[in-house]
């Protein structure tokens, strides 16, 4: 067998690695560490993924896809792993991926290439047979199945080991297998079956049910025979039935036509018995005479009224027989209307003439009432004309007033001058005789002259008497005068006024005149109108009158002509009605017949659709039959199928239930077998690495216990014998985490040695941290002597696994290289050799 | 990958699939049953569960179907 490790590889778009990436694997231990996301992992995934074309995370754990290996800012993988063999022999696996697209492999060995299918094969050759399973199992150890074998509870740990061995398939398949599956189906079928059961127990076989066919089939052909028997008498009743409904027509409508007539011969009866009393006793002779009476009255009407043509159309029929009197009553009526029409228009224009007789007493009313209010003022005028011309014979005119009245008022003035004159003559005189009879002599007082009592006594007194004389004459004439004056200022002030009312007098009295003479023209006009409405009156009423009477006239004329033509069309209906009696008794038809007919016509009928129907039923329970019996059949057959397999079915159930309790009873035989080739081994590989003396010697025992669910399970316990006393006691409860480590990675070096493969490396990623240094010089001893293991690589965040590659260069001369790795963003992982 | 290819493995010191399968023949009599077993095994151990799964639910669809099953491996 060959022994391959790894020599180198070159990546590009997996995972972490973005830009190209060769890094050299030809040592015997590698370490690469780096914090979390620095792509360590990627890079054993790419080892992974170009050995078997996917990864952990894909195949077992399904937590991401092949595309989503491919990094994000490349389109494709690519990665080149290069191998190396005893011999020398270089084989370069490459494999490429693009996105959304399958995967390809090329295989190189010492420089051929192979393409296509079959490099699967010759890889699986190469590689000695692993599978990915062996891979995952013995080659990369991941950290969760050390982390199981170290630190595991019991239970998890025999689940790792079990992985380890190979074993846990058998439990798998034990749970796995899905039994209620088979019997869900078994549950369907049997369903199924017991449907189709029902259906042959409720239908019968199928020889049965062509049995119950044939039977239907026979009464069928017997309900066929009596349909033709009735379908005859069918026919001769329809012909029957259609005769007497071609008679029924005619019988229907003479039955209508007599109805019609003696309905029609009772409403001329009751007519004519209504109109008889009106012109009981009179004649035809009267009725004629009356007509030609009638037809000069309304000729001499028409002439009357001036309508000469109508009158003539008129006078010219002849009444000569009653066959004339329907025209002449047409004749007269439309006379009538027209003599109608002129009362109408008489009515009318007498109504005009009214509202013109009412408007024209108005009109002379107002003119009345307009006069006497002027005679009235007249009168007034009158009488003041009469006072003016009484003044002016008293007093004369308006001159000869003012001439008398200058005159008055000159002879006033002079009065009164003189009267003042004489009143100071006398009060001179007075006051001189009253001088002169106190000094008996003085000097006149107008001349001086001496005078004396004696000479001028008398003669003072004298002129004194005759001074208050004419001073009570002048006293006793002024007022006279005065009042003189004053009534002829009064007169004529009054003459004045009655002058300017007398001014429109004359005016008054021709404006009195003129509408005394319209209040006549309108009195004349209003009598004229009343004679004209009282002439159109007594023709309106003559015509009413003429009317009236021609009405009445007519109306005789009328009813004896109405009842003779209801007499000559009563005789015509009963005439009609003898002529239909007379054709009823011909027919040879009556509704008792024809009903006697359609009973038993509907009879046959009904019997024919009775056969009918039966037919009919017969015939789809026979369709049904035949379909019963196809299902049926189809029923049988699928129960035969059903049947087979369900046969099968609960053969292959038998068999599952057999094999999975088999699977879980030989796990404990298959165990045991394998602990028995392994324990040797493992304390070979123990006694080689384990560098403490507290155990000499490693022992794995299988213990049944049962599980939370009620299973039994098998656990492993690890014992060691204690160099002290040489008791086996259970030792992961005892070591540190470094012992376990060491006590781990024996169990896993010997069954690499158990089970030898084609490639002798051992993958780790993140170990167990936090190992001291014995257990770092145990690990390189280990690899350093471990048969089978060539090569390791280790990836951890811990840098103290560095000091693995530095103790195995230092003591033990192995070959060794550090790398570091770090993210650098769009460039990725980034891999520097640090040792 | 097929079993054949598995047994052609030289140089085991143990063999777990020959184990477990001399365990089983020993068992079991029934050579259909037997072939049925082992078929079943095999998937489980190189295939996966599912995968395993996935076969047994044809058969089971095969009888459905009224095909004939036969188990060979």
């Amino acid at each position: 067998m060959l022994s391959l490790r790894l020599k180198e590889i070159e990546i590009r778009g997996f995972r972490s690695f973005t830009s190209p990436k060769k890094i050299d694997l030809d040592f015997d231990i590698i370490v690469l560490t780096g914090g979390v996301g620095s792509g360590k992992s990627s890079l054993l995934s790419a080892i992974e993924y170009a050995l078997f074309g996917t990864t952990f995370e894909v195949k077992e754990r399904k937590s991401i896809k092949l595309d989503d290996l491919v990094n994000d800012f490349e389109k494709e993988i690519n990665i080149k792993l290069k191998l190396i063999d005893d011999s020398g022999n270089i084989y370069e696996i490459i494999r490429s991926k693009p996105r959304s697209k399958r995967g390809r492999l090329k295989v190189v060995i010492n420089g051929k290439e192979y393409y296509g299918r079959d490099c699967e094969d010759i890889l699986f050759k190469i590689l000695s047979g692993m599978t990915y399973e062996d891979f995952i199992r013995y080659t990369f150890v991941r950290q969760e199945i050390l982390e199981a074998l170290i630190y595991g509870p019991p239970m998890r740990r025999s689940e790792a080991l079990d992985r380890l061995f190979g074993i846990s398939a058998l439990e798998e398949a034990f749970r796995g297998i899905p039994i209620g599956d088979v019997e869900e189906k078994i549950g369907e079928l049997n369903s199924k079956k017991s449907i189709l059961e029902n259906i042959i127990k409720q239908y019968g076989t199928p020889e049965e049910i062509e049995e119950k066919i044939t039977q239907r089939l026979k009464e069928i052909g017997e309900i066929r025979r009596k349909k033709e028997q009735i379908e005859k008498e069918v026919k001769r009743f329809e012909e029957k039935y259609k005769r007497l409904r071609e008679i029924e027509e005619r019988y229907k409508t003479l039955t209508i036509e007599l109805a019609k007539l003696e309905a029609l011969v009772d409403s001329l009866r009751k007519e004519i018995d209504e109109v008889e009393p009106a012109i009981k006793g009179v004649t035809k002779e009267e009725i004629l005479l009356t007509a030609s009476e009638l037809k000069e009255r309304i000729s001499d009407l028409l002439i009357e009224f001036l309508k000469g043509k109508e009158a003539e159309e008129i006078k010219e029929l002849e009444i000569t027989d009653e066959q004339v009197l329907g025209e002449f009553i047409s004749k007269v009526r439309k006379a009538m209307e027209l003599l109608e029409d002129i009362r109408s228009e008489y009515e009318y224009e007498l109504s005009t003439l009214n509202e013109r007789i009412i408007s024209s007493r108005e009109v002379v009313s107002r003119l009345k009432n307009k006069l006497n209010v002027l005679l009235l003022e007249i009168d007034e005028l009158r009488r003041k004309k009469e006072e003016y011309d009484e003044l002016l014979s008293k007093y004369g005119t308006i001159g000869e007033i003012n001439k008398r009245l200058d005159k008055l008022k000159e002879e006033l003035k002079k009065v009164e001058a003189l009267g003042v004159e004489e009143k100071a003559l006398l009060e001179v005189l007075k006051h001189t005789i009253k001088e002169l009879t106190l000094k008996g002599e003085i000097k006149c007082p107008v001349c001086e002259r001496e005078m004396r009592k004696e000479e001028y006594d008398v003669k003072l007194s004298v002129k004194i008497e005759k001074l208050s004389k004419k001073t009570i004459e002048s006293d006793k004439k002024a007022p006279q005068l005065k009042n003189e004056v004053e009534k002829l200022l009064k007169v004529l002030e009054r003459i004045r006024t009655l002058e300017g009312e007398l001014v429109d007098y004359q005016f008054k009295q021709r404006e009195i005149e003129l509408l005394q003479e319209e209040v006549k023209k309108e009195e004349e006009k209003y009598y004229s109108l009343l004679e004209t409405v009282e002439g159109a009156r007594e023709r309106l009423n003559r015509l009413t009158r003429a009317l009236k009477t021609i009405r009445r006239n007519l109306e005789l004329i009328e009813k004896y002509y109405e009842l003779k033509r209801k007499e000559e069309e009563l005789r015509a209906y009963e005439r009609r009605m003898r002529e239909i009696r007379k054709a009823f008794s011909k027919l040879d038809y009556s509704p008792e017949k024809v009903h006697s007919i359609v009973q038993r016509l509907s009879e046959v009928r009904v019997a024919l659709s009775q056969c009918e129907r039966e037919s009919r039923q017969l015939e789809s329970s026979v369709d049904e039959l035949r379909k019963v019996k196809k299902e049926v059949e189809k029923a049988y057959k699928e129960l035969e199928e059903i049947n087979d397999k369900l046969k099968a079915l609960e053969t292959l159930r038998n068999r599952l239930i057999t094999i999975k309790n088999l699977f879980r009873s030989i796990q404990k035989e298959v165990r045991k077998k394998i602990l028995e080739k392994l324990v040797p081994i493992v304390n070979d590989v123990f006694k080689k690495i384990y560098p403490y003396e507290d155990y000499e010697e490693l022992d794995i025992r299988v213990e049944t216990k049962k599980t939370s669910e009620g299973y039994e399970r098998s656990v492993y316990t690890i014992y060691a014998k204690r160099s002290i006393d040489g008791e086996w006691v259970p030792v992961l409860n005892r070591m540190s985490d470094g012992q376990k480590v060491l006590v781990a990675l024996a169990l896993i070096i010997a069954f690499s040695n158990l089970r030898p493969r084609g490639i002798s490396i051992l993958i780790m990623d993140e170990p167990v941290p936090n190992i001291d240094a014995n257990c770092r010089k145990a690990i390189v001893r280990t690899l350093s002597s471990a048969p089978g293991i060539r090569q390791l690589i280790i990836a951890t965040q811990n840098p103290e696994y560095e000091d693995i590659v530095k103790v195995g260069i230092k003591t033990y001369g192995i070959r060794g290289r550090i790398y570091r790795l770090y993210y650098r963003g769009r460039e990725g992982t980034v891999v520097r050799v640090a040792l | 990958m097929a079993s054949s290819t598995v047994k052609k493995r030289k140089g085991e010191i143990i063999d777990i699939v020959e184990e477990v399968k001399r365990s089983i023949s020993e068992k079991i009599k029934d050579k259909e049953t037997l072939e049925l077993a082992l078929k079943i095994f095999e998937k489980f151990y190189y295939s996966g569960s599912r995968a395993a799964k996935e076969y047994i639910r044809e058969i089971v669809e095969r009888i459905e179907r009224g095909e004939n099953v036969e188990f060979k491996t």
